[in-house]
């Protein structure tokens, strides 16, 4: 049956949490298509994760588990889903929308001569047949697409989807497939782990920014505290990172990262259109900062007009009671 | 050695969209267009691969309205030998804009292709993949760095707090993010010298589309944003809502 395949992404063994949102997602998109979906692990001694899939509901999960993809890079990972897909005949084929998704979304679509419909944050079943909704510059505006070939290949936007659990009895399916030699040429050669570990921006639940009102990078302390005291991670705009204050893949905005996460605090970030574009889709918004005209309350849920030197410290001190 | 740049021009990031007629496409009126800030980045990598080894050739290419030209003159102040420019008047996805730029290239037969990890209208990201794909050659995708040396490239990238580094022969494709090379800035020297640059005009290769926009609309407009107070005293007021009422702590 034509069904929808659900692309997971595994690292060190376990899922990534944009995976259970993809096949929760899959999962009712199908349903509303009168479909079946299908989640897809694919990797290096992945089997043995492949049924903790049906907590999210899915009912089938093919496995592709071959030693030679142990930190292989993209490539491979694109032939098994381009044979998996044309095994299952599928529809639709949905991939996380991190940054490995997106690249893998487009090398497995070019490979039926399509493009993915990338970073979607809604999905519309219409008669049988998908709608997309997603941002395009950077969140300022948004796009309906419609795929008009199948497949076609959707990559969903982390942190939207809900990742619903519906405890299943999954079947799983062990696939063998094959590989082109030219699928090594790109060779993941030294992975550095960071020595403390942080989810990813595009991906943290709890985001605190900064913004140039901290005045030096020596007060960005602060900012790491509250997103500590808060269990997020921290963000900065984009003048702070051109200044040199912080690194830029801590850059939320239209040139850096697009954020969706449950709570984004802006402290001392004035609310340039280049950053509201890449914040604007969380779900709620805190600002914090001294000037009550600044564009960023108007995108905020919650505000408090102050110096973030004296309402920061504050913050901090009750976020750390949160624990308790 | 030979490589092919892909550039884009984008409405400036601090532009207001404004939705068209239409209602599918924006309103160009009165929006300044520049070159997409990562495609930008991709031609200072494939500069400074040409100023650290000798007999490097750079080929910016671009697929767009005749305006584009100015950003592929950008691209040539930067460094670039000489532009190509993909003669299109119709906004087009992701497969169809790969595809004409895939036939452009094909001819150049380049050892290595550089594009920005995203451009910032659409913040599609899927060029760079299908271009590989279509060129047959490998992907490298979101490279923060990258170096060049015996005929292969050496990239990293940074995700979820791991850096990766990935090593590739060429020919290749890699995608371009943010890191440690920032764009120069065009002396007025070099704009005019970039003035005598070849700049050659092609048709675009048509090709069905595979998907199409059916609306652009703007996002609400945030309803019911407060202030909770001022100063430090408004903070335990805040977290009672952020507990109760937003039931995100």
């Amino acid at each position: 049956m034509p069904g929808i395949l659900a692309i997971t992404e595994v690292k060190e063994n376990s899922f990534r949490k944009a995976s259970f949102e993809v096949v929760s997602e899959a999962v009712r998109c199908a349903q509303n298509l009168g479909t079946e979906a299908t989640a897809v692990v694919i990797g290096s001694g992945v089997e043995a994760i492949a049924k903790d899939l049906g907590k999210y509901g899915v009912k089938n999960v093919v496995v592709v588990d071959d030693a030679k993809l142990e930190n292989a890079y993209t490539p491979p990972l694109a032939e098994a889903i381009e044979q998996i897909a044309k095994a299952k005949e599928s529809d639709y084929v949905f991939f996380p929308a991190t940054l490995q998704g997106k690249a893998l979304s487009a090398i497995t679509a070019a490979r039926f001569q399509r493009a993915a419909v990338s970073d979607c944050t809604e999905t519309h079943c219409d008669g049988g047949e998908l709608t997309l909704k997603r941002p395009v510059y950077a969140g300022k505006a948004l796009e309906t697409v419609k795929p008009l070939q199948k497949p076609a290949f959707v990559s969903l936007r982390p942190n939207v989807f809900a990742a619903e659990e519906a405890a299943t009895e999954a079947q799983v399916e062990k696939m063998d497939v094959s590989f082109s030699d030219k699928a090594f040429l790109a060779k993941i050669t030294d992975i550095k782990k960071a020595e403390e570990q942080k989810p990813d921006l595009t991906e943290a639940a709890i985001i605190v920014s900064g913004g140039r009102g901290m005045k030096g990078p020596e007060n960005f302390n602060l900012i790491e505290d509250l997103a500590s005291a808060l269990g997020g991670v921290n963000g900065a705009s984009r003048a702070v990172v051109d200044a040199g204050w912080r690194p830029h893949n801590e850059q939320v905005g239209q040139t850096g990262k697009t954020v969706s996460p449950q709570l984004y605090v802006a402290c001392a970030i004035s609310g340039a259109i280049q950053h509201l574009a890449g914040m604007r889709t969380s779900k709620v918004i805190v600002a914090i900062n001294k000037d009550a005209d600044a564009p960023i309350f108007q995108v905020a849920d919650y505000g408090i007009v102050g110096d973030v030197f004296e309402v920061l410290p504050a913050m901090i001190e009750e976020g750390k009671k949160l624990d308790s | 050695m030979k490589i092919v740049v892909c550039v884009k021009q984008v409405p400036d990031t601090a532009t207001k969209i404004k939705v068209g007629a239409d209602a599918k496409t924006i309103d160009s009126d009165g929006v300044e267009y520049v070159i997409s800030p990562y495609d930008e980045l991709a031609v200072e990598h494939a500069v400074r691969i040409k100023e650290n080894n000798d007999d490097v050739e750079i080929v910016a290419v671009s697929m767009g309205s005749a305006d584009s030209d100015k950003i592929l003159r950008h691209a040539l102040a930067m460094g670039a030998d000489r532009g190509i420019l993909i003669e299109n008047d119709n906004s087009c996805d992701s497969f169809v804009t790969a595809q004409s730029l895939a036939n452009a290239i094909k001819e150049e037969n380049p050892d290595l292709v550089l594009c920005g990890v995203k451009a910032v209208d659409d913040d599609c990201s899927q060029v760079g993949g299908i271009l590989a794909t279509l060129l047959e050659v490998p992907f490298i995708w979101s490279a923060a760095e990258l170096s060049y040396e015996d005929n292969k490239v050496t990239a990293q990238n940074e995700l979820a707090g791991e850096t990766y580094t990935v090593e590739c022969e060429l020919p290749c494709v890699v995608s371009i993010q943010k890191g440690s090379v920032e764009a120069r800035i065009n002396s007025l020297i070099s704009i005019r010298k970039a003035r005598k640059k070849e700049v050659n005009n092609v048709a675009a290769t048509t090709s069905e589309a595979v998907m199409q926009t059916e609306k652009l609309e703007l996002p609400a407009a945030k309803v019911g944003g407060r202030i909770v107070g001022e100063g430090p005293e408004a903070v335990a007021e805040l977290f009672k809502l952020l507990r109760e009422e937003a039931k995100v702590l």
